[in-house]
């Protein structure tokens, strides 16, 4: 059934052409509603029934009319998307690039609805997922491994390839800084210990950019998918670790560094097993400590963003306040490497 | 005058019968409730001692600034211009690596900044030194 508060009466109709001009002419729509309750019109819920009367469930993904800063339009997504699945990254297949389906000139393409759930409380938590989160060392080495396989030299992707990955985010996590409305000293000495404390360029591979907890998809027997490709970028395959540690993906489960799912040894162990590359605690601070502060930053920046209608102006309201939760951890990680005594060479 | 409650107790009193009494079926709403009491909490104790930790904020900096506190109590508004201004110059300075980021004495001030900030905005974040260790 069509949600009631569709804006735009046409779009069924377009719906239903695109859809069987993909899965045949005597597909039905049975469901088109927006994902999330209608806050946002550029992510839909889609049900069909096919010709055989097999039923399947689908989300329309558009390029929203203002994208976040650093963020991919849906066309480069999709090419990003399908590079990673053909590099054997557990996420849904992106499908039928079209434009101009859910608004003119705006990009969408199609992708299968998985089951499972992504909300951090219940995948940090939840009784029935300790299963998956015991397998969470391996299963994230697996899949930030197969993501890391693509590489600038093997697959072309509308994408810039920087010449030093570490200084290009650096670059960009000054530019963020540079737009806050007043000057954080946490976030200052941060950038300067990353700046002293940085590491060689080393390689450049496909990094994800927002492999966390929230955006990966669980069940029971694991994880099923990884979601939300809008801040992929060509760097350091490293970086999407920090990320992933960041405390704020903790949910609460502040033990499990590892996205609220486990300690980062087993996981840095699998990684290094599954691919090759070695990390040094070191290293892994760097990444952590650059996380937090590109959050805390992102953080101060979204609420700055007038946007979006008032149903989420109260959510966006509470997170600037959430920077000094952020700062705070980059500057603990700071002291704590500070305290480690280096091995010699 | 008007007779008590005052502000701060009404404010209190709103936030916990949005957190703890208020009862709301669809998640999302609930979810945007607990919000919305997080922000009046946020709001009543800065009300209380913002004031007093604006202060105490103002000579932290000062001390990582190497400068004199102000004396003498500064109205609202001078407050909040005073700490945008060191917070400035903070940065800047350890930015162009007059204070190397990873002095004792500069992070010190920093975290006892932050906590004092926190303290505010969200009173339940773990300060302990081993959080998510190792």
């Amino acid at each position: 059934m069509i949600a009631a508060n569709a804006p735009d009466p046409t779009l069924r109709a377009r719906a239903l052409a695109y859809l069987q001009a993909a899965l045949g002419p005597d597909t039905q729509l049975t469901r088109l509603e927006p994902l999330g309750g209608g806050a946002c019109q550029e992510i839909w819920r889609v049900e069909v029934r096919l010709a055989d009367g097999v039923e399947r469930a689908l989300v329309i993904r558009g390029d929203p009319a203002v994208a976040l800063p650093g963020s991919l339009g849906r066309r480069e997504e999709h090419e990003v998307i399908n590079a990673a699945v053909a590099a054997g990254a557990p996420t849904p297949a992106a499908r039928w690039l079209t434009e101009g389906l859910l608004r003119p000139g705006a990009w969408a393409y199609t992708m299968a609805l998985l089951p499972g759930v992504t909300l951090g409380a219940k995948v940090t938590r939840d009784a029935a997922l300790a299963g998956a989160r015991e397998k969470a060392p391996t299963q994230l080495a697996e899949a930030l491994t197969a993501i890391h396989t693509v590489t600038p030299d093997r697959v072309t992707l509308p994408l810039p390839v920087p010449k030093d990955p570490v200084a290009a985010s650096l670059d960009a996590l000054r530019e963020s800084m540079e737009r806050l409305p007043c000057a954080r000293p946490a976030q200052a000495a941060g950038l300067a210990w990353l700046l002293k404390n940085r590491p060689p360029p080393g390689e450049i591979t496909l990094v994800h950019g927002d492999f966390r907890t929230g955006n990966l998809l669980f069940e029971p027997e694991g994880l099923t998918g990884v979601l939300d490709w809008e801040f992929a970028h060509w760097g350091s395959p490293l970086e999407d670790l920090g990320w992933l540690c960041v405390r704020d993906w903790r949910f609460g489960a502040l033990d499990r560094a590892v996205g609220g799912l486990c300690r980062r040894a087993p996981f840095v162990a699998a990684y290094t097993q599954r691919s090759g590359r070695a990390v040094s605690a070191q290293e892994l601070t760097f990444w952590e400590v650059y996380g937090n502060l590109r959050w805390a930053a992102g953080a101060i920046l979204q609420g700055q963003r007038v946007l979006v209608g008032p149903e989420r102006d109260l959510e966006l309201l509470a997170i600037p306040w959430r920077a000094a939760e952020m700062e705070y951890e980059a500057l603990r990680l700071i002291a704590r490497q500070a305290q480690t005594p280096t091995s010699a060479p | 005058m008007r007779p008590p409650p005052d502000n701060v107790a009404v404010l209190a009193a709103v936030a916990t019968f949005l957190a703890k009494e208020l009862r709301v079926e669809d998640p999302a709403q609930a979810f945007r409730v607990k919000v919305a009491a997080h922000l009046l909490g946020g709001v009543a104790r800065g009300l209380k001692v913002g004031e007093a930790l604006d202060e105490q904020a103002m000579g932290l900096l000062a001390m990582l600034l190497n400068e004199d506190a102000p004396e003498g109590p500064l109205a609202a508004d001078d407050r909040a211009r005073r700490l945008h201004d060191q917070q400035a110059r903070l940065s800047a300075r350890v930015l162009a690596g007059d204070v190397p980021p990873d002095d004792e004495t500069l992070l010190q001030g920093l975290r006892a900044l932050l906590a004092s900030e926190l303290a505010l905005s969200n009173p339940r974040f773990d300060l302990d030194d081993q959080v998510g260790e190792p």
